[in-house]
């Protein structure tokens, strides 16, 4: 328990500090070359990559 | 008058002490007592023998402050060899004893009688109240004074027997009931026990202990097999370990007594071995196998006697492959609360078994009168890894303290080459090796840092609401189509962390998916998930029912700061016209802290203690499985 404690605790401490979700759905991905961007200068697509479901 | 003449040989005697009522005439050992102005001959009483007593008349000592002379000497028997008691008179005109016992002495002081208390109410383990103190009753004995010497208070009878009792309190407190030949109405005598360093002896006034030189290389009468005595001066009784005769060693030669039943093996420590325990070296003299018989089983145990010159005789007492170092102590330092438990310096030990014990065989040397078939009853209470033992017959009690040592302890104490047979099963006072108490205290101290480091987060973490909009879709809006994605305002995500994605939507017995990309517009990054919220409820012959809920939650892995954007898709059943209306609500917060993370790792943190704990219980069970007195 000694070292069992302090793997957990430490364990704990990084998943908190780096922000890792470990049961996500997520997925990641770039926005694809066509995408344009639009007239406030935000990407504007309907098509290419979908990530999620 | 202090000086006269003997009245039998006309031997000069003299009264010393001014309480003395008899003079014993070192020349024809005739009592003669002080009648008036002149001497009266009283008889003749039996001269002293050599026992191992260091006294002698007229040594002076101390008790504290006072300073004493011994002028009186006594020896009492009831066939099992003679003790000595010293009359003592003192600077301060008081008068008492000092008895011997087993290498002990008691000082004691007359304390008037006890009227009332009947000998035939007094048994051993009996709890009294003498003179505001309390003791408890470790033996009731008898015995006849059969030689004296010097000065006495009284006239001595050798012919009368009489009886005591021996009782002990707290912290060496000690006394003796004197009934004398009556059955009641005792006298009482309170004092001490002491070292005989305690009692203010000057070391060279001590007279050297005497050998029972006969004894120290005797042999068997029955089988003429060379007996080594290593305690001669104490030993009563003498197990020959060649033909397993049994052999009264009190008179200072051996006597037939009977034939014992030999051991069926050899004791694993052998006579003579010598040993390195609790800082004394110890020298096994005795071994016997004791037994109980529970339901028609017989479980036996075998006991080893030990001694040492100074610190007298002690145990080893092996079961089953477990090994328990007993200590003699007194009664009177034993709290009881019979059949429930036992408190002796400041510790509690729980009732565990009462057992109706009998002395199997016997071999070697024992500084009583042990015989095979001796019935006892024997009480053993518990707080491992130390026991108190109780064992008691009609007319003794006496009570040990235990200590559970490990096989390899008396393995390496005494050197032994065989190796001694590995435990079985769970010893009453075996500690247990998979206490909890040890991973309940790093849980305790990793929950801490834990509670500290999540505090910590909390205070350091952003947890700041980035977005939320509500997206009403356009009545034209077709499932997962370019018509149903809409693209949020851009906003700022200030700090890298983690995203809690937040959906909720007023649907009800109806579904709607929300597929988000969150855009780093800086870097062309995109973070994707897919958030379906569904409510359905109704009712039927069981009454009303609901399923699903109007939200969902969704945690991103951390994302890094900078300006995004937020495209979503909406999915729903039908086409065109369902979508119409619909609408959804979306809520992102950043660098979130996860309590659900630090419940698992609290919970985590329990997995060791209860894991312990489970072992450990299973253990107590079955320890206490093999308990009559426990009520669990």
């Amino acid at each position: 328990m000694k070292y069992f404690g302090g793997l957990v605790v430490l364990l704990y401490g990084a998943m908190a500090f780096s922000g890792w979700e470990p049961f996500t759905t997520q997925e990641r991905g770039r926005v694809p070359e066509e995408a344009r961007r639009g007239p406030n200068g935000v990407f504007l697509w309907t098509g290419g990559f979908h990530g999620g479901k | 008058m202090t000086q006269g003449q003997c009245p039998s040989c006309g031997a000069p005697v003299e009264f010393t002490a001014g309480s003395a009522q008899v003079v014993v005439c070192s020349y024809c050992q005739t009592v003669v007592a002080r009648k008036g102005a002149n001497l009266e001959a009283r008889g003749r009483i039996g001269a002293v023998v050599d026992t191992d007593s260091p006294l002698r008349l007229g040594l002076e000592g101390r008790y504290g402050k006072t300073g004493y002379r011994l002028v009186g000497h006594i020896q009492k028997d009831h066939g099992a060899g003679p003790w000595d008691e010293w009359y003592v008179q003192f600077d301060d005109e008081r008068t008492g004893w000092i008895s011997e016992s087993e290498g002990a002495f008691h000082v004691l002081f007359d304390a008037g009688m006890e009227e009332g208390l009947k000998l035939d109410d007094v048994y051993p383990g009996q709890r009294l109240h003498l003179r505001n103190r309390a003791f408890v009753v470790e033996e009731r004995g008898h015995g006849r004074v059969v030689a004296a010497a010097g000065q006495l208070p009284s006239d001595v009878d050798p012919t009368q027997d009489s009886y005591y009792v021996d009782a002990t309190g707290p912290k060496g407190v000690f006394a003796t009931l004197d009934f004398g030949t009556r059955t009641q109405d005792p006298e009482v005598f309170l004092g001490q026990r002491l070292k005989l360093e305690q009692l203010g002896i000057p070391v060279d006034q001590l007279r050297p202990r005497t050998k029972k030189v006969s004894l120290q290389q005797a042999r068997c009468t029955q089988c003429n097999g060379a007996l080594q005595l290593r305690a001669p001066d104490q030993t009563k009784r003498v197990a020959c370990p060649f033909c397993g005769a049994l052999l009264d060693a009190s008179q200072g030669k051996l006597a037939f007594l009977q034939l014992l039943e030999k051991p069926d093996h050899e004791p694993l420590i052998p006579l003579g071995a010598k040993g390195q325990l609790d800082g004394t070296e110890w020298i096994c003299i005795g071994f016997m196998v004791r037994s109980c018989t529970v339901e028609g089983t017989r479980y036996p145990w075998e006991e080893y006697l030990l001694f040492h010159k100074a610190r007298g005789f002690t145990w080893l007492m092996q079961s089953n492959g477990h090994w328990v170092y007993l200590k003699p102590i007194d009664a009177g330092d034993v709290s009881l609360v019979p059949g429930v438990a036992a408190h002796y310096e400041g510790r509690r030990y729980k009732a565990f078994q009462s057992v109706s014990t009998v002395t199997e065989t016997v071999l070697g040397e024992f500084y009583w009168e042990v015989r095979a078939g001796e019935m006892a009853q024997a009480i053993e209470y518990v707080a491992p890894p130390y026991s108190v033992n109780e064992d008691s017959t009609s007319n003794e009690i006496s009570f040990t303290h235990g200590e559970y040592l490990a096989p390899a302890v008396i393995q390496e104490a005494f050197k032994l080459k065989e190796p001694l047979p590995p435990p079985q099963g769970v010893a009453p006072s075996q500690p247990n090796p998979n206490t909890s108490v040890s991973a309940w205290k790093w849980a305790g101290i990793w929950a801490l840092a834990l509670v500290a480091l999540y505090m910590l987060i909390n205070i350091s973490s952003a947890n700041v609401g980035v977005l939320d909009m509500t997206v009403t879709l356009p009545p034209d809006a077709v499932s997962g189509q370019p018509s149903a994605i809409h693209f949020s305002e851009p906003f700022q995500i200030p700090k890298r962390g983690n995203v809690r994605a937040e959906v909720s939507a007023p649907v009800s017995n109806d579904w709607v998916g929300v597929q988000g990309d969150l855009v780093n517009q800086d870097t062309g990054e995109v973070t994707s998930f897919y958030q379906e919220v569904s409510y359905y409820s109704g009712s039927d012959s069981e009454g009303s029912w609901s399923e699903g809920g109007q939200s969902g939650t969704e945690y991103l892995s951390a994302v890094e700061p900078g300006n995004y954007v937020l495209r979503t898709t909406a999915a729903f059943t039908g086409g065109v016209q369902r979508g119409a209306g619909r609408s959804f609500r979306v809520q992102l917060t950043s660098d979130t802290p996860r309590g659900t993370w630090f419940l698992c790792a609290f919970v985590m943190l329990l997995v060791g203690p209860a894991f312990a704990f489970i072992r450990s219980s299973s253990f107590e069970s079955t320890r206490w499985a093999e308990s009559n007195l426990s009520d669990s």
